[in-house]
């Protein structure tokens, strides 16, 4: 039974999920016309019960997962029990905290009081925590799929929103397109290596003469496409900036972070270490990648005048200099990615929560021009927006900086100097479309009939203070996470996937 | 041999009843071809001696599942074979070059592979040992439920994902 406990945290996770879905099944639906006020009371009830227990929840599984820290797993076993494994929980567990946190007022203010809305982002989570975790590639394939179904729904979650439906039919349609081709290339990987589990399918790679086999070439090539899909990389990005449009910001905010963290978590370690054999197969077409993802987003989100799209733009712009870590294939550029992620994690979090507050009811006021004047009638909340806006541009005293240094040092190091260069020159375009946002914030003034969004609640501000905390933490001690990093490093037990990220961004 | 020989009829008649379901512009024609490619795939594992599967495929894709679609076409009345195709040529060509390519990648595995011994053979006489020792369903079982339990529940996570996703999404708004 022992075995069981490395699903600790899943567990959790499950359980909790079920309660919420049991509890709305059981707790007596409010009857129509039975007095507003008083049934509106016993929904908002209901959904601070269910945030609570999902916020609970989410805390629970992150101890859990820190508590399996020192636990290690036989190497064929088929989930992973490891430092990257920790890691990759924290950055996602972490981040959905921040979400959940940041969505309730979201929540309330449009009226989504479904329960099902807690119970889908828990069960996602789930998804992706097997996801990263699997080492198996049929269990990698259930995991994405658990994960990709459940923010397929979320996206659809506003029904009375035709765009909303819009934007999830579509994600539905290209996911499971995607998700054929993951399929397909573990079948052929399967042809090829003769396992799914993907330990002895590194061993056979290495045993095998490099680079021959044709089924071995097709079948990484299928799931390098499917994964791409996954994590909106360019060219198999049409999908994203639509359906991170249309579906309701904190889903968006979730998808931005949780979503692309798990599947490029997941590729990463597939990719560079279980398939490090075969490097010379997919390196020439992850450097492509990373080029085109790096170059076109960010050309596009120059003319953007809607803040959410733009955002959304920007978010598959990071997916490239993401995917330059996947290149430099070493350890420094593992580290290198999944620092960058956790501080993309939080920035996201952030910056979407500001602006689904600044948006008002119905979501009316979210293009560029809205946000006139904004850093003088709501100073806490402009600069907030400002920290974030400077970190995802990569300015200094930010965690966004370090993570763009870190990366581009691995490249370097590695020999992509090209890579490098690219990073850099896409990152200085980026600086028009995040500081015209700042302008308009600090040094236009606003309309006079201009909507000031009304001041935060208490929680929401503590919560946005912690990503700023984070965020600047990051930016200022970066040695000291890292010198952390590398305490810990010296006692992972797996060799070849020692990897660590920095501390859990807890409220 | 002429288990061979049958496997390979079995997987080109699949092959090509899923080009043509494919390319059918009408919804009922492209089911029908699907559950001959269930069928012909069901073949392809009793070549193989994996019975219980071929029985399943056949019972629960072929039967069940197919009734199934069958049914929601003709209820919502989308056999329409005049609809056009909303990609132009340009996709048409796109897809058909990478089908292409993936027939030319697949018949090449088959011609000049450098494994010489048939498929039949390899996986055959490894499931045929196993049976003999567990039973037909034992060979499935007995991994669905020591080696692969995770997935097994995983699985059920990702059934129940799907039903409250369908639920939430077809359901009556609430007043």
């Amino acid at each position: 039974m022992s075995n069981w406990v490395a699903l600790l945290p899943e567990v959790i996770l499950s359980l909790a999920a079920m309660f919420i879905l049991m509890r709305d099944a059981f707790v007596r639906p409010v009857q129509a016309g039975a007095g507003g006020a008083a049934g509106g009371g016993r929904d908002d009830r209901r959904m601070s019960v269910d945030c609570l227990v999902t916020l609970y929840s989410i805390a629970g599984a992150l101890i859990a997962s820190l508590w399996l820290m020192d636990a290690s797993a036989a190497p064929d076993a088929m989930i992973a029990l490891d430092g990257f494994r920790v890691a990759a929980d924290v950055i996602l567990l972490g981040g959905a905290l921040l979400v959940v946190s940041l969505s309730r007022d979201y929540l309330d203010r449009e009226g989504l009081r479904s329960p099902e809305f807690h119970a889908l982002i828990l069960l996602a989570l789930v998804g992706m925590m097997v996801l990263v975790a699997a080492r198996d590639l049929i269990l990698l394939f259930v995991g994405l799929e658990l994960m990709s179904i459940s923010v397929y729904v979320l996206t659809g979650f506003v029904r009375k929103n035709p765009r909303s439906s819009e934007a999830s039919l579509k994600y539905f349609i290209v996911g499971a397109f995607a998700s054929a081709f993951v399929v397909y290339g573990i079948a052929l990987l399967y042809g090829a290596t003769g396992t799914t589990r993907l330990a002895t399918a590194a061993e056979v790679i290495a045993a095998a003469p490099a680079g021959g086999d044709l089924l071995l070439v097709a079948g990484i090539g299928l799931l390098l496409i499917g994964f791409a899909f996954k994590i909106a990389a360019v060219p198999f990005h049409m999908w994203a900036p639509d359906a991170y449009d249309g579906a309701p910001t904190p889903v968006t905010s979730f998808m931005a972070t949780g979503v692309k963290a798990a599947a490029f978590i997941a590729l990463l370690r597939v990719l560079t270490v279980d398939l490090g054999g075969a490097a010379q197969v997919w390196k020439g077409a992850v450097w492509w990648l990373a080029i085109l993802t790096m170059i076109v987003p960010n050309l596009v989100a120059l003319s953007q005048q809607d803040v959410k799209r733009m955002l959304a733009y920007s978010s598959v712009a990071h997916a490239g200099y993401l995917l330059v870590g996947v290149v430099a294939a070493s350890e420094l550029g593992r580290s290198a990615s999944l620092f960058y992620l956790a501080a993309y994690t939080v920035v996201t979090a952030g910056s979407f929560a500001v602006v689904f507050h600044v948006a008002g009811r119905g979501d009316r006021n979210q293009r560029v021009r809205d946000y006139r004047g904004l850093g003088w009638r709501r100073p806490v909340l402009g600069a907030a927006l400002l920290i974030f806006l400077l970190s995802l541009a990569g300015f200094p005293p930010t965690a966004g900086f370090v993570g763009k240094l870190y990366l581009l040092r691995a490249a370097v190091d590695a020999g992509e100097t090209s890579l490098a260069v690219t990073l850099v020159l896409t990152s200085l375009v980026a600086y028009y479309y995040y500081l015209r946002v700042v302008w308009k914030m600090y040094f236009e003034a606003a309309p006079e009939d201009a909507h000031t969004p009304p001041s935060p609640k208490a929680g929401f501000s503590l919560v946005i203070g912690t990503c700023v905390a984070l965020i600047l933490l990051g930016g200022l001690f970066p040695g000291r996470i890292i010198d952390r990093a590398r305490d810990a490093l010296a006692d992972a037990p797996a060799p070849g996937m020692v990897v660590q990220a920095e501390d859990p961004p807890s409220p | 041999m002429i288990q061979d020989f049958l496997f390979q009829a079995f997987a080109a008649s699949a092959i090509l009843g899923a080009v043509i379901m494919v390319t059918r512009r009408n919804p009922v024609s492209a089911v029908i071809f699907l559950v001959g490619v269930f069928f012909a795939t069901s073949g392809m594992f009793l070549m193989l001696d994996a019975h219980y599967i071929a029985a399943i495929n056949v019972i629960l894709y072929g039967g069940a599942i197919m009734v199934l679609f069958l049914f929601v076409l003709m209820l919502l009345n989308l056999g329409h074979a005049d609809w056009r195709d909303l990609r132009g040529p340009v996709g048409g060509l796109i897809g058909g070059s990478i089908s292409i390519a993936f027939l030319g990648v697949l018949t090449r595995l088959f011609v000049g592979g450098t494994d010489a011994r048939p498929v039949v053979e390899i996986a055959g006489s490894a499931l045929r040992e196993a049976a003999a020792e567990q039973g037909v369903v034992g060979v499935v079982a007995r991994p669905l439920f020591t080696e692969y339990t995770i997935v097994l529940e995983v699985t059920g996570v990702l059934l129940l994902v799907s039903i409250v996703g369908t639920i939430l999404l077809a359901r009556r708004e609430r007043t």
